[in-house]
């Protein structure tokens, strides 16, 4: 089983890099074969909606970047995690910079699934999908908004489980990590 | 606070160069106001954020304002990396101090059902409280890609929701107040049943598809591999 981590830090200063590590680790123990990427390390430019993924280079993003091999582990995981600081509820500029590249894993057709319109897959196995934020204090408006968040990602990746969490500065961020990893695994 | 002593600063946060859905939506708003007496400055965050200036234009232009105004397209039912880099920035600097100053956003996407914005819309109300910002409401937009960047009021009826929903909270704005309700039920009405628009909208794609020369190899794996 493979997993992929999205590292959506800051900078090197924030505490989502060392729960990175914490996720990679217990990923390591439970047997997953885990590529991490750290995006404020990554260049990867902000997707233009050029549409080129769809209509010249089908799948694959036209801007020569990290983002194609980005997307290329995502195709190849059982798992995607997204890691964020919890910002105003949500992802981080560097985690979206990266998942705004990966549209090319849909087709640019579109389908009806669970009632909404979305585009199809391109790819027949999708992977599941675990968003972790880290916080420095626990907000409930925040943690709904993130799982709202989470939710709707995972239909727009048609990510077939998916789960959230926050956690949070002082708290047991190795158990935390651990009970959401938990609930990816394959049963 | 009545219309002539409000300032408004409307941020589009399209990171495409050109004509944008965004910018169209934010070209009509500032027109919505200024028929009704409010001054407004409008600016792309794509400019704003590469300038040699960094971000200090943006920053200027927030200190000038009573109001700003937030029209993004929506990327995976969320904000595009652009918009959030720049409320980060917002947020840190208004952490700093700064007056009392009131927020909209205004999402525009090619989905139709106005649900899938619900959780950017949720960001855009956290980010108000966490910098310091009034949430004054905020608007969800779909079907935005069949606009491509042109004028509203040369779209005819399909646009004619959204012009009706912007007059209105032109109208709020003017008079101080939030976005009303029936600006946000405005919006979202569906100018087509949900079930018509995959076979509507894949027509449109497939043509484009085959414009392109991709008609035949659109649904490419290229980083399948072993996966299929």
């Amino acid at each position: 089983m493979k997993a992929l981590v999205l590292n959506g830090a800051r900078d090197a200063h924030d505490m989502t890099d060392g729960v990175s590590q914490v996720v990679a680790s217990i990923l390591k123990d439970g047997g997953w074969e885990t590529d991490r990427v750290t995006l404020y390390k990554t260049e990867i430019a902000d997707c233009t909606g050029c549409g080129g993924c769809a209509l010249k280079t089908p799948g694959v993003c036209v801007l020569p970047d990290a983002a194609n091999e980005i997307m290329r582990m995502q195709v190849q995981s059982d798992l995607l995690v997204l890691l964020t600081p919890l910002t105003f509820g949500g992802f981080s500029s560097q985690l979206k910079k990266a998942l705004d590249r990966m549209m090319g894993v849909c087709l640019p057709i579109y389908r009806l699934y669970r009632k909404e319109i979305h585009h199809a897959l391109r790819y027949r196995e999708q992977a599941r999908l675990l968003g972790i934020s880290v916080a420095s204090a626990y907000d409930e408006a925040s943690a709904s908004t993130f799982d709202l968040l989470i939710k709707r990602t995972a239909l727009n990746l048609h990510s077939p489980v998916y789960a959230s969490g926050v956690v949070v500065k002082g708290h047991d961020i190795h158990r935390e990590c651990g009970a959401l990893i938990a609930r990816m695994e394959v049963r | 606070m009545m219309g002539e002593q409000t300032n408004v600063l409307i941020l589009t946060g399209s990171s495409r160069p050109g004509k944008t859905t965004s910018r169209s939506v934010g070209v009509y708003l500032s027109e919505a106001l200024a028929a009704r007496g409010v001054r407004s400055e409008t600016m792309r965050l794509r400019d704003a954020l590469k300038a040699d200036r960094g971000s200090s234009d943006m920053l200027a232009a927030i200190d000038r304002a009573d109001l700003l105004v937030l029209v993004f397209p929506l990327y995976i039912s969320n904000l595009p990396a652009l918009a959030i880099r720049a409320l980060e920035i917002i947020a840190q600097r208004r952490g700093e101090g700064g007056g009392r100053k009131r927020f909209i956003a205004i999402s525009q996407g090619g989905y139709p059902e106005s649900c899938q914005a619900e959780a950017a819309l949720a960001v855009c109300q956290q980010f108000a409280r966490e910098a310091g910002f009034e949430w004054a409401g905020g608007l969800a937009a779909g079907g935005g890609s069949v606009i491509g960047g042109q004028p509203l009021e040369s779209m005819g009826w399909l646009t004619k929701h959204y012009r009706e929903a912007l007059d209105m909270t032109a109208e709020a704005i003017s008079r101080g107040q939030p976005v009303p309700g029936e600006a946000v039920e405005t919006m979202a009405r569906l100018v087509l049943p949900t079930w018509l628009l995959p076979p509507l909208l894949n027509t449109v794609m497939l043509l484009r598809l085959r414009q392109n020369g991709v008609l035949r190899t659109f649904r490419a794996r290229p980083f399948a591999e072993n996966r299929g």
